[in-house]
């Protein structure tokens, strides 16, 4: 659905988007993740061509954005919806008025308007809003009202910047769901930028972690966060899953402290009772945790292992086979 | 006060009221296109042009730094070419369009820059045309801030008015330079300035109201 193809984009000698190339399917939502000034917020807007780039090209629905002349980019628009972490509304416009004004700018007719404002304001749930000015709304519901703007002219794709930055956590998720639903409901393409993991974690099916205006590393969701390969995404994966132990727990273990983690199936394996059995070994757990992303199990287990050494090479080991991934985080001698 | 006297002011009124509203109509069918040009054709916007931009901006820079009395002077040539006479009210509104337009022009522009880009750029995010977003973004979004920037404009125009009365222009201010200064009758003068007052605090009033009731931030 989306191709963007070595895209640069630099300001003044700095390459704000520097090099990228990714691939965004149908029906996806996708996220792009990173830091203030990792330039994704750049290149969202090189998708619609709110910013021209420097280098490269943009492909939206087998369309070469990057080739079209101004008023044909104005037409790829009605199928590109956008919405904001401000929301940016037109405050001297009511809530209809806001969405009616998308369908203007694709030349819609008076008696067309009215009804599709009216099936819009339904699907965001604000119908009764239909005449309240943006200033008296509260965050959740001016985000919807963009939502329905986004939406006037049935786009294929919906980029949203940092669309939930602004919203308190309850807000967010219910912003979230909405999201998703429509993804799910009308087949909409959905590009986020965020830099918040837990978005990220709630809707998204594939990520592009950004740092300096490069992509560092890109996957499907699950998998960025059960194994990280960058320092960068792993700070991100740690902001929603992470084991911290105590200090005063460090000092007084005596044997070797490793961590686990369990994917999909192996979570529900009972792989500590096993080497239990097998090896001579004593198991303490630490510290665990279970997240859930899009109804994947993901755990985590710290564990303290005591015994002799073989044994207890020999069954870090079997543990390793079982489940891929463990870690020796501190070895007392 | 004489029947004559109160005749005297209520003609002096209407010339002002007939020179002001010239003037006035000028400003806002030539300051808003104007003002609304600078800021499209500004840095970022869709219509972006750095000639366009430095040749308007000069002109109006110019005009607006000759002192109003002057310009008065300067103008008396012109006027003359265009209504054959350089007196009277309507002779006098061809300075005042000189100073209002220009003036209006800039308070419209700084109005629209206190749009929100982001507004703005969620317009053009829309598919929506230049035209459409000056008509139904810049134009509404800047609607309270030019009716702030017309009251100003007006309020300036009614002292700038009061000049044109040097130059025999008519008007209240004719009248307080003919009677009040030149006859040393205070009585006139101090009766025009109350007037001038009133009209103000006014046009004040009625501006505040009006840009508070299309205000929907």
């Amino acid at each position: 659905m989306i191709k963007v193809v070595n895209v640069t984009k630099t300001y003044k000698d700095v390459n704000a988007v520097d090099d990228v190339s990714m691939t965004i399917e149908q029906g996806e939502i996708f996220g792009i993740i990173g830091y203030s000034g990792a330039g994704k917020s750049t290149l969202l807007r090189c998708l619609n061509m709110l910013e021209q780039p420097t280098q490269g090209q943009i492909f939206i629905d087998g369309k070469e954005m990057t080739s079209l002349t101004k008023k044909e980019i104005r037409k790829e628009r009605l199928k590109v919806g956008m919405i904001f972490q401000h929301f940016h509304l037109v405050s001297s416009k009511t809530v209809e008025e806001n969405v009616a004004f998308s369908l203007k700018a694709a030349g819609k007719s008076k008696v067309e308007i009215k009804k599709r404002v009216a099936e819009l304001l339904d699907l965001v749930g604000l119908s009764d809003r239909a005449g309240h000015y943006p200033a008296q709304l509260s965050g959740g519901q001016k985000q919807r009202v963009g939502i329905a703007r986004a939406l006037a002219n049935e786009p294929k794709v919906l980029l949203c910047d940092e669309a939930t930055s602004a919203l308190d956590p309850t807000t967010t998720a219910s912003i979230l769901a909405l999201l998703q639903d429509i993804n799910q409901k009308l087949g909409i393409t959905i590009v986020l930028i965020t830099h918040e993991m837990a978005v990220v974690q709630q809707i998204c099916h594939r990520i592009s972690v950004m740092e300096k205006g490069k992509v560092v590393e890109e996957g499907d969701v699950y998998d960025l966060f059960a194994d990280p390969q960058t320092e960068l995404t792993r700070q991100f994966v740690q902001t929603v899953h992470s084991l911290k132990l105590p200090q005063r727990l460090l000092d007084n273990c005596k044997g070797t402290i490793a961590q686990i983690i369990f994917r999909g199936e192996s979570a529900e394996e009972g792989i500590i009772t096993e080497t239990l059995k097998e090896f001579d070994v004593a198991i303490n757990i630490l510290h665990g945790q279970i997240t859930y992303i899009q109804d994947r199990p993901l755990g985590t287990l710290i564990i303290e292992i005591n015994g002799e050494r073989a044994e207890l090479e020999s069954a870090l080991a079997y543990i390793t086979t079982r489940t891929n991934q463990l870690e020796v985080l501190s070895h007392v001698a | 006060m004489s029947l004559d006297l109160l005749n005297d002011f209520g003609n002096a009124f209407l010339e002002t009221s007939w020179m002001m509203g010239i003037a006035i109509l000028f400003a806002i069918v030539i300051g808003v296109p104007l003002g609304v040009g600078l800021f499209v054709t500004s840095e970022g916007m869709f219509w972006q042009n750095r000639i366009v931009q430095s040749i308007a901006g000069t002109i109006i820079n110019i005009i607006r730094s000759i002192p109003f009395i002057i310009l008065l002077v300067v103008l008396i040539p012109l006027t003359k070419l265009i209504l054959g006479t350089s007196m009277g009210p309507t002779a006098a509104s061809v300075s005042l369009v000189f100073a209002a337009v220009p003036f209006y022009a800039r308070l419209v522009e700084t109005s629209l820059r206190e749009i929100d880009k982001g507004v703005i750029e969620a317009a053009e995010s829309c598919g929506a045309s230049p035209w459409l977003i000056i008509k139904d973004v810049l134009l509404p979004e800047a609607k309270s801030g030019m009716i702030a920037g017309l009251t100003v404009t007006v309020i300036s125009l009614l002292s700038y008015s009061a000049m044109a009365g040097i130059i025999g222009g008519g008007g209240i201010g004719d009248l307080a330079i003919r009677f009040g200064y030149y006859r040393f009758e205070n009585g006139i003068m101090i009766a025009t300035v109350i007037i001038l007052i009133i009209i103000v605090q006014l046009i004040q009033f009625a501006g505040d109201r009006s840009a508070k009731a299309v205000n929907k931030r």
